[in-house]
């Protein structure tokens, strides 16, 4: 299994990384004030699919990677980082790090997060060391 | 009576069936044994299956997206000769001219030098795609295909072991002519074992191309060339008395029409339809070539009259080994029975084909042998 109880609440507080969160559909549901500043992303966001803040030429995999997870509930690219553009709201990109962890609610939907660390650019930081 | 749902609650359902629908296809995809990986038309990686993540993308295949082929696929030809991207017989050349298929050795993208193993490559254009996506897959060797490996291999290192022993036979045959007036008899002897040992000498050279080209060892050099001049040209090569016997007709081919082949392996074509021409025909039948271009294809009818091909042997005559020996003009040197065969081989890896046509196509009152070569036309 590739989940853990309470990995989006440990993630939500680490450091101070960007942070979003999307429902078992794939749907951006919140993100952190620290993502807003970095990507520049609104509220307009908030239900609108995870696809948008990836490149054109990622939403293929990311898409049936995603379905395939609703049907497996197995993925290669959860609990540890991952680099990838990330999409700003201009439609700049950015490369960042990606860590993305999935969470069983209480009604038995899926929830996924992701911090997400800028590896270029005025924010960037190092990448998390393996 | 007719009951409807809101036009949202249907969307939501759609969207959840296309989702269901393309979870399981990418379930599909991801198990089969072939690395699958479509590159868009800058030909940087738009999709990929598991084991393409696999093996390329650390497991991941999302890792793979936007890489160019040159960043993570490094290729050396069969024999272990590391391949450039641009050197004809790559697939990345390949692939921009059209669908193909070869046999590589992989190198390990982690191991500077390592080869990970010879895998089956095969690309396609995925013309459905208006943008001008290309599939390749990448998969093992099947059994059949390691066995046609080391069979080759085999052939090699046979061929490799009975040059030396012929070229020591062929010096020594020299020596004695040159050093000795010899007998009628004797000097009749050591020609027939000069004849014999060049025999030989082109019987190994055939059999070595030939394996090359049937395990896709063989390296063509593609040249876009006007057929006209491929022509004339190879007809400028040979002796004043092979020119007198052969009679040219272009006239049903445009001057612009050009073919993409190696220059060197369709003189070996020609040559060996105009040798076999020459051992099954008289001294005074004619021998003649004719060309006729089209939009999509250009057709060389090679054509004699010598006694023809029995209806019982035309279906064999691309066959290894094949000879016709009761038709053999005896004044002529015996050929091995390889030359068809390597001809449609050199022909089919040039993307043509070649047929033996029916006796009555172009003469009905005499026997005739038609065979028929087709090119893909390209316009330069």
């Amino acid at each position: 299994m590739s989940w853990t109880p309470g990995a989006i609440a440990a993630l939500r507080e680490k450091e101070n990384l960007p942070f979003v969160r999307a429902d078992a559909e794939g749907n951006v549901v919140e993100f952190s004030p620290r993502f807003s500043e970095v990507y520049g992303w609104d509220d307009g966001l908030v239900g609108e699919t995870l696809g948008k803040i990836l490149p054109p030429s990622f939403r293929e995999l990311h898409h049936s990677g995603f379905s395939r997870f609703q049907l497996t509930e197995v993925s290669k690219v959860l609990n540890h980082p991952l680099t990838l553009a990330t999409v700003c709201s201009d439609g700049t990109t950015i490369q960042s790090e990606h860590y993305i962890v999935a969470e069983k609610g209480d009604a038995e939907t899926w929830s996924f997060a992701a911090t997400l660390r800028p590896l270029e650019g005025p924010y960037a930081s190092p990448p998390q060391s393996p | 009576m007719t009951s409807s749902r809101p036009a949202t609650n249907n969307s939501g359902e759609l969207l959840q069936q296309l989702r269901q629908s393309l979870g399981l296809l990418q379930v599909a995809f991801d198990a089969t044994s072939e690395a699958m990986v479509i590159f868009d038309n800058e030909l940087r990686v738009r999709w990929a299956n598991q084991v393409a993540a696999d093996l390329w993308g650390g497991g991941m295949a999302i890792a793979l997206v936007g890489k160019s082929y040159s960043q993570f696929i490094k290729l050396q030809t069969i024999e272990g000769t590391p391949m450039s991207p641009d050197e004809p017989g790559h697939p990345l050349r390949g692939m921009r001219d059209g669908d193909g298929e070869g046999r590589y050795r992989m190198c390990s993208p982690e191991v500077p030098g390592g080869v990970v193993s010879t895998k089956h490559f095969n690309w396609k254009q995925i013309k459905q795609v208006a943008e001008g996506y290309v599939l390749i897959t990448v998969r093992d060797l099947d059994p059949a295909e390691k066995a046609l490996q080391e069979q080759q291999a085999f052939m090699n290192q046979l061929a490799h072991e009975l040059r030396t022993p012929l070229a020591i036979v062929t010096g020594s045959l020299k020596r004695i002519d040159k050093g000795a007036s010899l007998n009628g008899r004797t000097a009749e002897h050591l020609d027939v074992a000069r004849q014999e040992v060049k025999r030989i000498g082109r019987l190994l050279n055939n059999l070595t191309l030939l394996s090359d080209l049937e395990t896709g060892r063989h390296r063509f050099e593609f040249k876009t060339q006007h057929l006209h001049e491929l022509i004339k040209g190879w007809m400028n090569k040979l002796g004043q008395s092979s020119q007198k016997r052969l009679s040219l007709n272009l006239m049903g081919c445009s001057k612009e029409a050009a073919i993409k082949v190696d220059p060197e392996a369709f003189d070996r074509i020609l040559d060996n339809l105009f040798d076999n021409s020459l051992r099954y025909c008289k001294n005074n039948t004619p021998i003649s070539i004719m060309a006729t271009s089209q939009a999509e294809s250009l057709n060389i009818f090679f054509m004699d009259w010598g006694l023809g091909i029995p209806e019982a042997q035309r279906s064999k005559i691309f066959d290894r080994f094949m000879r016709l020996e009761e038709n053999r003009d005896p004044n002529q040197s015996d050929g091995a029975g390889l030359g068809l065969a390597l001809t449609r081989s050199l022909v089919e890896g040039m993307d043509g084909l070649i047929e033996l046509m029916p006796n009555e196509t172009f003469d009905p009152s005499q026997p005739t042998t038609v065979l028929r070569l087709q090119f893909p036309c390209i316009q330069i």
